[in-house]
């Protein structure tokens, strides 16, 4: 299972994330960060395969892509 | 993602080469300025540099304010010029890499003389520059980039000037290495520019990146995902693009106009300034 880690400091809410991922795992939340924009979030963390194209298309190196696994060990 | 490369975290690339403090970036949403960024450091850490004998050198324009988010010296010097900066640099110390970030209106407009000389010299230098179609930071001026027809501030009736290919415009100079990509997928230009890092003598690397404020706005291309989608669509690879102008029909031959050739358009070896100087010095015993 992997996870994603967003810094909401940094984060726009472009959506490109959500736009390229090619599972649609992503979604951009209803709620505001504390930046004022809407973050992705994950919702269908059974579909994400870690491809970590999401990471590499962020244009402010927002989002990090995790093994839950290697997190929590 | 292309074969050889090591796995790297933003969080990793965060902490190895940004000036936190510097974040978030000016950039708008959208803009592919700072995927040329992250393309950069990834290639960087492929290649190994050491941050503490390189340079980063720009001009002025948004693609130019690159150099302020790495944690290295830089110059932010005054437009055009970039690239006069980075060749006195590299004459008073040859063991320093520089890397330029420029514009299309800062490296090809305003810097256009510049470019072909520091070709003609062969100086060992890294060219990243940013080509999106405008002059982004002052409002979306026309470029010597704008596609014809394109809109922007000073042609509001459709760009009548014929664009500059400026990857040609390389090649034809003998710069030994040359290509283009847009940032709309990360592998080939992480590559590309590793391979111009490692390169003897000029490299240049023209980024096609969505700058959706200054261009898009006024060209259609508005939202993200539709300027996003149009570098994919509009682009062409050069071994397909050399097939379709060869075997293809008159109708795919007509579906390229309009599209943009990318790929690594040279890959040569070249004696540098620094090869001729070194050479001149020994025979002249200077
Ligand atoms: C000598 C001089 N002329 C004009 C300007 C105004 N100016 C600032 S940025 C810019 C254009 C930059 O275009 P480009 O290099 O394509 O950068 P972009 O913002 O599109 O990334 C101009 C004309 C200036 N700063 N200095
Ligand atoms: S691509 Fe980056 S900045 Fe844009 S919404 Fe996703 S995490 Fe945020
Ligand atoms: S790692 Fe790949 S599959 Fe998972 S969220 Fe990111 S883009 Fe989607
Ligand atoms: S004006 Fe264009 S080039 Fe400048 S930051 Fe905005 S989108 Fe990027
Ligand atoms: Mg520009």
């Amino acid at each position: 299972m992997h996870t994603i880690q967003i810094d909401e400091g940094w984060c726009k809410g472009c959506a490109l994330c959500v736009i390229y991922c090619p599972t649609r795992a992503l979604q951009v939340a209803a709620r505001f960060s504390p930046r004022g924009v809407h973050p992705p979030e994950l919702v269908r963390p059974e579909r994400c395969n870690g491809c970590r194209l999401c990471e590499l298309l962020c244009p402010d190196f927002a989002i990090t892509v995790t093994e839950e696994g290697r997190v929590h060990a | 993602m292309a074969t050889g490369l090591k796995i790297k975290t933003a969080a990793e690339l965060r902490t190895n080469y940004l000036r936190r403090e510097m974040f978030p970036t000016i950039f708008c949403d959208g803009c592919g300025l700072g995927n040329v960024l992250n393309y950069t450091l990834w290639a960087i850490d492929e290649v190994g540099l050491d941050l503490d004998r390189t340079v980063f050198v720009s001009g002025i324009g948004c693609s130019s304010r690159l150099p302020g988010y790495i944690n290295a010296d830089g110059l932010h010097a005054t437009h055009g010029r970039a690239l006069a900066f980075a060749s006195g640099i590299r004459a008073a110390n040859p063991d320093l890499t520089v890397i330029v970030f420029t514009g299309d209106g800062d490296g090809a407009g305003i810097g256009g003389n510049h470019l072909l000389h520091t070709i003609r010299r062969n100086m060992d230098v890294t060219v990243i520059l940013v080509n999106n179609f405008t002059y982004g930071m002052t409002g979306g001026q026309s470029a010597p980039t704008t596609p014809d027809g394109g809109f922007s501030s000073t042609t509001p009736y459709g760009n009548i000037e014929h664009p500059l290919d400026i990857c040609e415009l390389a090649k034809a100079l003998g710069a030994p290495y040359v290509a283009r990509w847009p940032v709309v997928s990360p592998a080939q230009p992480v590559k590309s520019i590793a391979e111009g890092i490692r390169k003897r003598g000029f490299a240049l690397i023209e980024m096609l990146t969505p700058c959706p404020t200054a261009y898009g706005r006024r060209n259609g291309l508005k939202e993200i995902e539709q300027i996003w989608r149009w570098y994919r669509e509009h682009t062409v690879l050069l071994d397909e693009w050399e097939w379709v102008e060869q075997f293809g029909s008159p109708e795919e031959r007509e579906a390229l106009r309009g599209k943009l050739k990318i790929g690594v358009f040279q890959d040569t070896e070249r004696e540098t300034f620094e090869d001729r100087w070194a050479a001149l010095v020994a025979r002249e015993k200077l």
